[in-house]
């Protein structure tokens, strides 16, 4: 009954210039980082990958045992990856075991795809521990706005991501107090089969769903009586604005990104 | 059953970037049928205190025993005493979910193993005590008024028979109609069971009007244990922390130091703590000065 401690977002607190640089670059830069990894295909691009995320992990402070836990859904994934591409790749046999056959290629591309996942993961989580989720969604907001002239309703879309996630932990504390007070009930959400589990949840549901309604009439009714009527001439409490140090991560970034890309097609590595 | 809280200390979120201390040292005992109100700031640790009596939460340190038997044992003893203790939580009409209120009501004794036709006797003595009966017993809780559907979520919890009864801010948010309700609700169940009783509440004048014993939490520490008017004597230190003292008691220390009456000589006690009280010794003053 712990639901307190599930972080979502987890966003991770602390004073850096990883945490203070505008979403914006923050969000390009991690979709930056992601495409380059796909491009790197040698050990020694990789070590410059790692070197520059290292260095953004090390500056951000952010414990690493802290982004190491965003491993742990994924890890079987990872190794399951890691399996098929030792087995299954053709080439220089090395070592066979009845039908499984270890190649050299195939060490290579299970180690690539090893380091390449987690990477992913370490990069994509180093976006949303250094970046509060609502500074997230308006720098989606502002990255959106262009395809605006093509139909997207950029600002609506990231109102309800916004709304959600700020939801997210009431919704907790709430399914959290109902589950507290169905259990001095009696209610038990833990034993039983699959069908006896299910029925269990109906306590909990169906008290939630009332509360959710609840809290969205609530916001609607608070939102409305503002005069919020969407994104049109809206203008920002906190404007987001692009500093020097915006300027320096997209050099570092876009050097980064130069020597990956040259090293791949001059193969200079 | 008796109720004994040792050295109760609560760390949230151990060990992670938000700890906190959210109780501290806590020590008290109560016996069979006593009547114990809780007070303390917002955020002093009440919520925390309860939850940890029927082993909700468990303590970071220290121990709660029941009848003498720790709450967080592992035995079947130990589970059995912890489904005496009825616990009311703030705002529990948002646990209310079936189609009528006698199916309500019904959810908790079945839970205990109770038959159909039990659960619905002692649904109906418990929905009788709160004062919820006739046709409504068959109506959808959603379509009840605020006060009645606390009513409802309370008697939930009474018919599960408890002996330790835990009311959670029940007056929180109603109109003066629903608080009197309740407060009638309460008293009725002291009269009719011999339950033990713990009331978190921020009013003072209800405390003073029902409780036998106050106990006073400031941040997570117990600060205060005593009878009401032994409590309420220490105004000046209640107000310190931000709580108040009964109104009535707050009109008889204003009159006791009102320059007119020290001029004719008169003399009255500003102990007392309802209104009740205060009326006996303004009449006593009338008496004297007759």
């Amino acid at each position: 009954m712990a639901i307190k401690d599930i972080t979502l977002g987890q966003y991770y607190p602390a004073e850096s210039p990883v945490h203070r640089l505008d979403p914006r670059t923050k969000i390009v830069g991690t979709v930056v980082y992601m495409v380059s990894l796909f491009c790197v295909n040698s050990f020694s691009a990789f070590a410059l990958s790692i070197l520059l995320l290292g260095t953004v992990i090390a500056v951000s402070k952010v414990p690493l045992r802290f982004i190491a836990k965003g491993l742990k859904p994924v890890l079987i994934l990872i190794i399951l990856t890691m399996l098929i591409n030792l087995f299954l790749t053709p080439g220089e046999l090395l070592l066979s075991l009845g039908p499984l056959k270890v190649t050299e290629e195939g060490i290579y591309r299970a180690a690539f795809m090893a380091l390449r996942l987690v990477l992913l993961i370490f990069g994509s989580s180093m976006l949303t521990l250094t970046t509060k989720p609502i500074q997230l969604t308006d720098g989606m907001e502002a990255l959106m706005k262009p395809f605006e002239k093509i139909g997207l309703p950029a600002h609506e879309l990231a109102m309800m991501m916004t709304i959600a996630l700020r939801f997210i932990p009431t919704l907790m504390d709430e399914t959290d107090k109902i589950m507290k007070a169905q259990t001095a009930r009696g209610a038990d959400f833990e034993s039983g089969n699959f069908k006896e589990k299910a029925k269990a949840l109906v306590p909990l549901l169906v008290p939630l769903f009332v509360s959710a309604f609840r809290i969205a009439g609530d916001l609607a009714m608070a939102m409305e009586a503002r005069c919020y009527r969407g994104g049109e001439g809206r203008t920002r409490m906190n404007p987001m604005r692009y500093s020097g140090r915006d300027g320096a991560a997209a050099l570092i970034l876009a050097l980064y990104l130069a020597v990956i890309i040259f090293s791949r097609t001059l193969g200079l590595f | 059953m008796q109720l004994k809280v040792e050295k109760l200390t609560h760390i949230y979120s151990e060990g992670l970037p938000f700890e906190s201390l959210a109780m501290t040292d806590v020590s008290f005992t109560m016996e069979q049928g006593e009547f114990a109100a809780l007070i303390g700031h917002t955020g002093s640790g009440k919520s925390t205190l309860i939850q940890h009596i029927n082993g909700l939460l468990k303590p970071t340190s220290g121990h709660v025993y029941l009848d003498g038997v720790d709450v967080n044992e592992k035995s079947p003893e130990a589970r059995a005493l912890r489904r005496r203790i009825g616990l009311v939580f703030q705002y529990p009409e948002y646990q209310l979910f079936e189609e009528t209120v006698l199916k309500d009501v019904c959810f908790g004794p079945k839970n205990l193993g109770l038959s159909e036709e039990e659960a619905e006797e002692v649904s109906r003595e418990a929905l009788a005590l709160v004062g919820i009966t006739g046709e409504k017993l068959e109506r959808s809780p959603f379509n009840l008024s605020g006060g009645e559907k606390r009513r409802v979520a309370i008697a939930g919890v009474l018919a599960m028979d408890p002996e330790l009864l835990i009311l959670d801010e029940p007056t929180a948010g109603l109109d003066p109609r629903g608080h009197a309700e309740i407060l009638d609700a309460v008293r009725r169940i002291r009269e009719k069971k011999n339950m033990s009783i713990i009331m978190v509440s921020h009013n003072m004048d209800d405390v003073a009007s029902l409780a036998d014993r106050v106990l006073v939490l400031e941040d997570g520490r117990l600060i205060m244990d005593g009878s009401p008017r032994e409590i309420f004597a220490r105004g000046e230190e209640l107000r310190a922390i931000g709580l108040e003292i009964p109104s009535a008691k707050d009109f008889m220390e204003k009159l006791a130091k009102m320059p007119a009456l020290k001029e004719k000589g008169l003399e009255i006690d500003d102990g007392a703590i309802t209104i009740d009280e205060a009326q006996e010794e303004i009449l006593k003053l009338f008496g004297s000065k007759a």
